[in-house]
């Protein structure tokens, strides 16, 4: 069983393969944690959309730098930060998830994927905090509450 | 593999089936098939999304893609989806209301709308 305050850190190259690295390693580790069921699924979907936003954002800026995966558990939550080195001169604004519909629906397969994944996070989970990361690109923060008799 | 498609015909329409996940590392694989379709003179499509696994939003755009170049020739794209998780980011972009999302292979390729 995990103690409070375990963690995880992942670094990877920013290649589209290793998104899914992120999301499966993250459900593992929410899994354990005591996340319900049916916000594991979230917590799939979230990291996902981050995990290729950051790709997507490495792919062009900073293809030889790793994206960096945080998962800890604080004050009965999971935290996940999601950290790209993708040059940020100002945070990217979340739009709504309804935003994202609209891009796609204009755009299909050109749309802006790094914007439509922030903004569909935004309509998916209650809690997302963008900051400025440690390397001047930008931290996605997403919390979960945890449910401690549901551990594995 | 982490997606695996498949056509086939049924009437008048081609259904592609789709099992596993669709991200960004695997949606170019649609999108591909879906283009190699179109070329080939295929207008009428069905997405049987029944054993699809995971679709994000890059997922989300190859499909719209698909929707686009279909319509460009008056055809139609119609996915099957009866799972709620999937649907979840359908509803949350509002693209439910772009796509006809059917039951059954049975309804969409029956649908005439």
């Amino acid at each position: 069983m995990p103690t409070t305050g375990s963690r995880v850190e992942l670094a990877f190259t920013p290649v589209p393969e290793h998104v899914r690295t992120a999301r499966v390693v993250s459900v593992a580790y929410a899994r354990r944690a005591g996340i319900s069921l049916d916000l594991v699924d979230e917590v799939r979907l979230a990291v996902g959309e981050a995990a290729s936003r950051a790709v997507t954002l490495h792919a062009v800026h900073a293809p030889d730098r790793p994206v960096r995966l945080l998962l800890e558990e604080v004050d009965g939550c999971v935290r996940v930060i999601l950290e790209d080195e993708a040059p940020a001169e100002k945070l990217p604004s979340l739009g709504s998830s309804r935003d994202a519909g609209t891009q796609l629906a204009d755009h299909g397969d050109d749309a802006d994927n790094a914007l439509v994944a922030l903004a569909v996070l935004q309509g998916l989970v209650d809690s997302v905090e963008i900051t400025t990361s440690r390397s001047g690109g930008t931290a996605v923060r997403l919390t979960w509450p945890v449910d401690q008799t549901q551990r594995v | 593999m982490d997606l695996s498609l498949s056509t086939r015909s049924e009437g008048d329409r081609t259904v592609v089936v789709v099992a596993g996940e669709i991200d960004v590392y695997t949606a170019p694989k649609l999108r591909e098939q879906l283009i190699e379709l179109v070329s080939d003179g295929t207008y009428d499509i069905v997405v049987d999304m029944e054993g699809v696994d995971f679709l994000d939003s890059t997922g989300l755009g190859v499909l719209v893609g698909g929707l686009k170049r279909v319509r460009a020739h008056d055809g139609s794209l119609r996915l099957v989806c009866t799972q709620d998780r999937i649907l979840k980011i359908f509803r949350i972009t509002g693209l439910t209301s772009v796509f006809s999302i059917h039951d059954s292979v049975e309804d969409a390729v029956a649908a005439t709308d």
